[in-house]
């Protein structure tokens, strides 16, 4: 695989919006407001006027207490195809986004694909789906300190209220509120400690920080994966009268200016997630296993214990995030809950007998898992090789993502203990709000990336030389490719689950993009 | 039973007529293990693993073509006369589908019989420059069989406590024997007798492990014959131009946008797709030749190495491919039938093939920019796969007879059913048992 040359670690920090840089994970309050644009002069005036109050990555350059800071309220500003076009953005930039972008999420035959059908069907979207009005931009605004008050709360609202105006040409679509996070749990409502496994880009990694990615990866403008430049949306040079685009050290005699460069796709994907289905079928199973009391070690389990034993290989991560290969019988300590510097083959754990081939987290990021047939060392590679499991990783960073999500809707215990959330969950109103996770991640390729985790590991039953094994949480019973239920627990001897149900549903989404300081001062100007 | 392939080519000429008739066809569906597939090619008298009906449509100074393929179980080991009998076989099936079909197409008989229809057929039939098969010598039969044992073996093994590996294994032996005596789709296993010879493990493993040695020595024979071509290899390296995706993209019109919307609406809707592409040759004396030479050498590794491993040029994902000349050699047509997505499917092109795809392909339009005609080239990835989907054209009618199953798993259900056959002791049970999965 081809080094990315010298440039790809000099991120232009100041250029690229602050969602790139980091999760703002110390402003716990968020809100996301999903506008339309109704008058296209006034909204390009309106996007001159907030583009100095849109947070750059420049903080990323200091240590967290050293100025520039972060801002007290952060906010990004990102737009769909429509939303482009709405603001008359010129035909040939409109042209050289990526055809999954022009598409959009909702793409019938994209739907199918990536296994958003039945209730998570397009058409039954509460937002970004044929049925709903259309998304031209996201605001999101992000504020708080450490944890979250109610004032913190209540601040993005006021600050989109104030801004998505008719007064500047925005009509307010809808408002997704995230659930203030907390900081030491750091948990999405099935009760596992999310957001461990994110790449780091090559510019903004310390010396020495594993799972790092090429910049081109996410950030248009810098070689990608495979060395090369990622396709970006170009301008003439003369359509850049005001020389927006142009970055100090440029030629400014070159034919075409980089609209996309420094700037991302983001997805917004909005899941509802259901607590009660998910914790009745691991409570349920662990108890009708005939071999579970059998083969534990001490022989004996509480229910209790096999539950949470048998939602951990499911996940991937036990609870507080401690890796199952690293813990396969038991919990690994607070202290290993955000491990993510190991790879499966060299813990003895390349063919799933600790951490299951299908589990979530090895099937949305292999890491060194010999694909496509783990248990075939003579066509995949020897597992225990370093080499082999370099080059499995070089592959399976190709399609890696940077996720932003946060999750929203009330937590049914406050503690995220299985057996409360049950209880809880018995005792809902029919009527109860839902609970879920507003799903961001940011990409360069949406197909490459975005598209092919959600197709290819999640939805595919037949992931890693595995039969009918979709991803735990995502993939059961989807019509396409085929609709599969069944969980493999690797090892001596192989135990399968049945029937596992549809526990995270679709809600709502769009495909963003999330343009750099030159090209929003670019689309600021008046027409 | 030998896995065999056809191609028929015909000059269409009424297109709108023939779309309506593919429509019809595709409309037409009947259940084939857990989905719909088109009740064209799924009597099981035919023995059809994978096949399609594709209309390749007119345009610039091309004419428009009808392409019927089908890869099939015979009890012919001679193919010519596999082919006859397949065709004789659709016919049968199918008289007044492929009446319809082949009436949309020149030189169609004025006389009606079947008889005569069968023999314009047999003109139509192309031979490829390439063939593929993923999973040679296994029927359809024997397929959905191994496929059942896999689940057999896995049901019971689910159930029992854990026991030395050795024990278990001769109850799981044990059970299936019970089993093969009462469960009619395990007709045809017999525990006691050898495994079929083929595949055969210990060629594949040789062949897995012979390094770059049957390329080099595949190669030899096509390194000669190209020798004449030298000056134009020469000339093509300094001439030649690549695809720049931007300048396409801006180019694209309506007409591209609906046949990429065409495109999407044909995929994904089993764990298979179809790919079809067409593609001109380069302008110019000895790009005919050139290609043909490079295609004789992929044929050769297909078969003599590729065929062995269920892999093609380390592409893992491929159940049958082919490659032929149309047009009288003008136009490059490439079906493959593959697991999963296309963009998977085309990573794994430029992760793991991208030199035989140069030598496939680089004679062909606006491929990517090559170096000698094999480096470069597929490695710009989103030049490749740019070029890739502005030449390929929906496949209108595709057909798979086991749309749960991938490559991997029809071989590791084949490697299940192998160690069944030998005495407790006698395999490497480790490795088996990893194998349930």
């Amino acid at each position: 695989m081809e080094q990315p040359h010298s440039r790809s670690y000099t991120l232009q920090l100041d250029e690229i919006q602050g969602l790139i840089a980091s999760g703002y994970g110390d402003r716990p309050a968020a809100s996301y407001a999903l506008f339309e644009v109704t008058d296209v002069a006034r909204a390009r005036k309106w996007i001159a006027r907030i583009v100095p109050s849109i947070q750059f990555g420049g903080y990323r350059r200091t240590p967290r207490h050293m100025p520039p800071l972060l801002a007290d309220v952060c906010i990004n500003l990102a737009f769909t195809y429509e939303g482009f076009e709405a603001l008359q953005l010129d035909q040939v930039v409109l042209r050289g986004f990526s055809l999954p972008f022009q598409e959009g999420f909702s793409d019938p035959h994209r739907a199918r694909r990536l296994g958003d059908d039945g209730p998570s069907a397009p058409e039954n979207w509460t937002w970004g789906g044929p049925n709903n009005p259309d998304v031209h931009g996201m605001l999101a605004v992000f504020a708080g300190q450490q944890d979250a008050n109610h004032a913190d709360i209540e601040l993005p609202g006021q600050v989109i209220a104030s801004q998505i105006c008719e007064e500047n040409g925005l009509r307010l679509v809808k408002v997704l509120q995230a659930w203030p996070t907390n900081r030491a749990l750091r948990k999405e409502h099935f009760g596992f400690r999310d957001g461990i496994s994110n790449p780091r880009l090559a510019g903004l990694a310390r010396q020495g920080a594993v799972d790092v990615i090429a910049n081109g990866e996410v950030v248009l403008g810098y070689p990608n994966g495979y060395g090369k430049m990622p396709m970006s949306p170009e301008l003439p040079t003369h359509l850049d009268r005001r020389g927006d685009l142009l970055l100090p050290g440029d030629d400014h005699l070159a034919p075409r200016r980089d609209f996309g460069r420094n700037g991302t796709y983001l997805v917004f994907w909005q899941l509802a997630q259901d607590v009660k289905a998910f914790w009745n079928y691991i409570f349920r199973t662990a108890e009708q296993l005939p071999w579970s009391r059998l083969e534990r070690e001490g022989g004996e389990r509480s229910g209790r214990e096999a539950a949470l034993w048998l939602a951990a290989k499911l996940m991937g991560r036990w609870p507080n995030g401690s890796p199952v290969t690293a813990y396969p019988e038991r919990s690994g300590s607070i202290r290993h809950q955000d491990d993510n510097d190991f790879r499966f083959g060299s813990m003895g754990d390349a063919f799933g007998e600790k951490c299951p081939i299908g589990s979530h987290i090895r099937r949305t990021n292999p890491r060194d898992t010999a694909l496509p047939v783990p248990h075939d060392p003579e066509l995949s590679g020897d597992p225990k090789d370093p080499t082999v499991q370099q080059d499995r990783i070089d592959r399976a960073n190709l399609h890696r993502i940077l996720r932003r999500g946060r999750p929203y809707g009330a937590p049914l215990d406050v503690d995220f203990d299985p057996e409360t959330m049950l209880a809880a969950s018995e005792a809902l109103a029919p009527d109860d709000a839902e609970r879920g996770m507003h799903f961001l991640c940011l990409n360069a390729n949406l197909s490459r990336q975005f598209e092919f985790v959600r197709s290819n590991w999640m939805v595919n039953p037949t992931f890693a030389g595995l039969s009918r094994d979709p991803d735990p949480l995502l993939g059961p019973q989807r019509a396409c490719p085929f609709p599969a239920s069944d969980f493999t627990l690797q090892g001596y001897p192989p135990r399968q689950l049945r029937n596992l149900p549809r526990v995270v549903e679709t809600r709502g989404g769009a495909y963003f993009f999330l343009p750099s300081r030159s090209a929003l001062q670019h689309l600021g100007r008046d027409l | 039973m030998k896995q065999q392939t056809l191609t028929l080519v015909a000059k269409v000429r009424d297109e709108a007529k023939l779309r309506a008739v593919l429509g019809e066809i595709a409309r037409t569906r009947v259940a084939v293990g857990i989905k719909e597939q088109p009740a064209f090619f799924a009597d099981p008298k035919l023995g059809i693993h994978f096949a399609r009906l594709v209309h390749i449509p007119s345009e610039r100074r091309f004419d428009a073509w009808l392409a019927l393929e089908s890869n099939f179980d015979s009890d012919s080991v001679d193919p010519d006369r596999a082919r006859e009998l397949h065709i004789d076989d659709l016919i049968r099936s199918q008289p007044e589908g492929m009446r319809s079909l082949f009436s949309c197409c020149e030189g169609f008989p004025k006389d009606a019989s079947l008889g005569a229809l069968g023999a314009y057929c047999k003109r139509q039939l192309v031979a490829a420059t390439v063939t593929y098969e993923g999973h040679a010598a296994r029927s359809l039969a024997r397929i959905r069989l191994e496929q059942h044992v896999r689940d057999v073996v896995l049901d019971f093994v689910g159930t029992r406590p854990p026991k030395p590996p050795l024990e278990l294994f001769g109850e799981i032996r044990d059970h299936v024997r019970v089993q093969t005596r009462k469960d009619p789709r395990l007709k045809g296993l017999d525990l006691d007798e050898s495994p079929p010879s083929s595949p055969d493990p210990r060629v594949r493993s040789d062949k897995l492990g012979a390094g770059l040695f049957p390329w080099v020595e595949q190669g030899i024979p096509t390194a000669a014959k190209m020798l004449p071509s030298i000056p134009s290899i020469v000339k093509w390296n300094s001439e030649d131009d690549g695809y720049d995706p931007g300048d396409e993209q801006q180019a694209w019109t309506n007409v591209d946008r609906e046949s990429f919307n065409d495109l999407a609406a044909s995929e994904d809707h089993g764990l298979q797709n179809a790919l079809t592409h067409v593609v001109p040759l380069k302008p110019g004396v000895d790009r005919e030749g050139v290609l043909r030479q490079a295609h004789a050498y992929i044929d050769r590794m297909s078969h003599e190495h590729f065929a062995d491993i269920g892999c093609l040029g380390g592409i893992p994902t491929i159940h049958f491919a082919k490659w032929l000349l149309i047009d009288g050699g003008k136009r490059l047509l490439f079906f493959s039938n593959y697991d999963h997505s296309w963009e998977s499917y085309l990573g794994d092109f430029i992760d793991a093939a991208a030199l035989g795809l140069n030598l496939a392909w680089s004679c062909t339009e606006k491929y990517p920019k090559t170096t000698w005609l094999f480096t470069g080239g597929a490695k710009d990835e989103e030049a490749f796969k740019a070029w890739g989907r502005k030449y390929q054209r929906p496949t209108q009618v595709f057909y798979s007879a086991y749309p749960d199953l991938s490559i991997s798993t029809i071989n590791n259900n084949t490697w299940i059913r192998y160690g069944l056959h030998y005495e407790p002791g006698t395999i490497d049970l480790e490795t088996w048992f990893r194998r349930l999965t």
